[in-house]
């Protein structure tokens, strides 16, 4: 073999880079368990709950996959509302049920899947 | 019929995907076996061909140069187009893999009226190529917060910088890579197409890569942009991060948009050490790019040189003396007397 010394170490980097996940999950960081499915999330409340704008709420999954769109779609109806006069609201109106705890219903997901955490907190009172 | 070909290929592997990933039970094959064999191959076959590489002697002493080499110190030279010590050929690979710098010195033929034969500089493939690869990485490396268990500093640095077109809710937000990699490789591709002489020396291997890669493109901007429903993001973070732990699990109802995508990137995978795609690892160990132009002042030996000793005029005598008196060939020493 010629250059060695050059392509072999060359080669151990690409292969470390490469296996990045692998070794730094298994050694370096702690994976966590992942988040259970609407924690906290009472029997009766599965059913025929509603939004504050009366819309009707989608089913879990179709939630789960799309509540960014959903919430953000509330946001721009609620323009004209005043947050002040109803206090906490809006963003207890998902917590009410769900568990009523932001670390719980938002920060267990989104942490987990390194999500970033929308800036709904910097207006809205953190429940 | 050098197109049609990989078209269909890209078309049957979303299929084989999509098809097979409904049917009970082999979300495990599509989602845990096919990522496995194809990290293996990937890896193995990677350092297979770097390592046949490295085994295979170089020759000749070939940089080709492209600027004014060393001669006479007052001969103003060009350290990166000729270079001659190891920083200076460290600079001109630097300026290759991450600038494509030869692509960027393309130039094109023409005849004006006179005729008159001028060169200008074409930079279209220099810009397409850098759209597609520079997305690409920045797109791979985004994807690192499916597959590491904690977050990561580049990741949530380069979600910031790709997706500033912002929205204010992240997630929704465009990302900038998506939509230039699309650019980079359907132009890639037309050029493929619209280019006579390019079209002319494209083969199905040319283009299978381009299609690969735009459906990986395009099932993974649907999943993020349009199909969301059944991506969930937790249960494919759970897959992902099964497989790094080599505890594989399953989550019951993933999309199946999800597992053509991870069909086509494991094919990918698979496909990348036995194409033209290990142009990545190739491009490190291009003899005309990795040599100094020393050659007049390093004797460059082929390592598979015959061991030839001298043979001089009169040791050619010495052994054929007798014969040479015998054909009546003059010599300039005798036979021994005696």
């Amino acid at each position: 073999m010629y250059d060695s010394g050059k392509i072999i170490p060359g080669l151990a980097v690409f292969v470390l880079l490469i296996t990045f996940p692998i070794w730094y999950n298994n050694l370096v960081c702690n994976v966590g368990a992942a988040p259970a499915k609407d924690p906290n999330l009472a029997p009766e409340m599965v059913q025929g709950a509603a939004f504050p704008n009366g819309q009707k709420h989608p089913p879990a999954a179709e939630m789960r996959a799309t509540h960014m769109d959903v919430l953000q779609g509330i946001h721009v109806t609620a323009k004209g509302y005043n947050a002040a006069k109803d206090g906490q609201k809006p963003t207890m109106s998902c917590l009410a049920c769900h568990g009523g705890s932001k670390e719980k219903f938002c920060d267990s997901c989104h942490a987990y899947a390194s999500v970033k955490t929308p800036d709904c907190w910097t207006c809205h009172t953190k429940p | 019929m050098k197109h049609t070909f990989p078209l269909v290929a890209v078309i049957a592997l979303a299929l084989i995907a999509w098809i097979g990933s409904n049917i009970p039970g082999m979300q495990y094959l599509f989602g845990v076996a096919v990522p496995y064999a194809a990290l293996i191959l990937f890896v193995g076959g990677f350092c297979w061909r770097v390592l046949d590489w490295a085994k295979s002697p170089v020759p000749f002493h070939i940089p080709t140069t492209c600027g004014q080499g060393y001669s006479m110190p007052w001969v103003k030279r060009d350290k990166f187009e000729a270079p001659v010590s190891t920083g200076e050929v460290l600079g001109r690979m630097f300026m290759e893999i991450a600038l494509f710098r030869s692509l960027w010195r393309n130039t094109k033929a023409s005849i004006k009226p006179g005729p008159e034969l001028t060169y200008t500089s074409t930079r279209w493939l220099w810009l397409f190529g850098i759209l597609f690869h520079y997305s690409m990485l920045v797109i791979l490396l985004r994807h690192f917060r499916l597959f590491v268990g904690s977050e990561l500093f580049f990741v949530t640095a380069l979600e910031a910088i790709d997706g500033f077109t912002l929205n204010p809710t992240p997630e929704l937000s465009l990302y900038v890579t998506d939509a230039l990699i699309l650019v980079g490789l359907v132009a890639l591709l037309a050029r493929r197409f619209l280019i006579k002489t390019v079209n002319y020396i494209s083969l199905a291997n040319d283009y299978f890569p381009l299609f690969l890669l735009i459906g990986i493109a395009l099932t993974g901007i649907l999943m993020r942009y349009f199909l969301r429903s059944g991506v969930d993001i937790v249960a494919i973070k759970q897959l992902a991060l099964g497989l790094t732990t080599f505890k594989p699990v399953v989550p019951p109802d993933i999309a199946s948009i999800f597992y053509v995508h991870l069909f086509l990137v494991s094919c990918l995978l698979a496909y990348f050490p036995f194409s033209k795609l290990m142009h990545m690892g190739g491009v490190f160990l291009s003899p005309t790019r990795n040599l100094a132009n020393d050659s007049r002042m390093r004797r460059h030996v082929n390592p598979w040189n015959p061991d030839i000793r001298p043979h001089s005029y009169a040791s050619y005598e010495d052994e054929f003396r007798a014969d040479m008196i015998e054909q009546g060939i003059p010599v300039e020493k005798e036979l021994p007397q005696g």
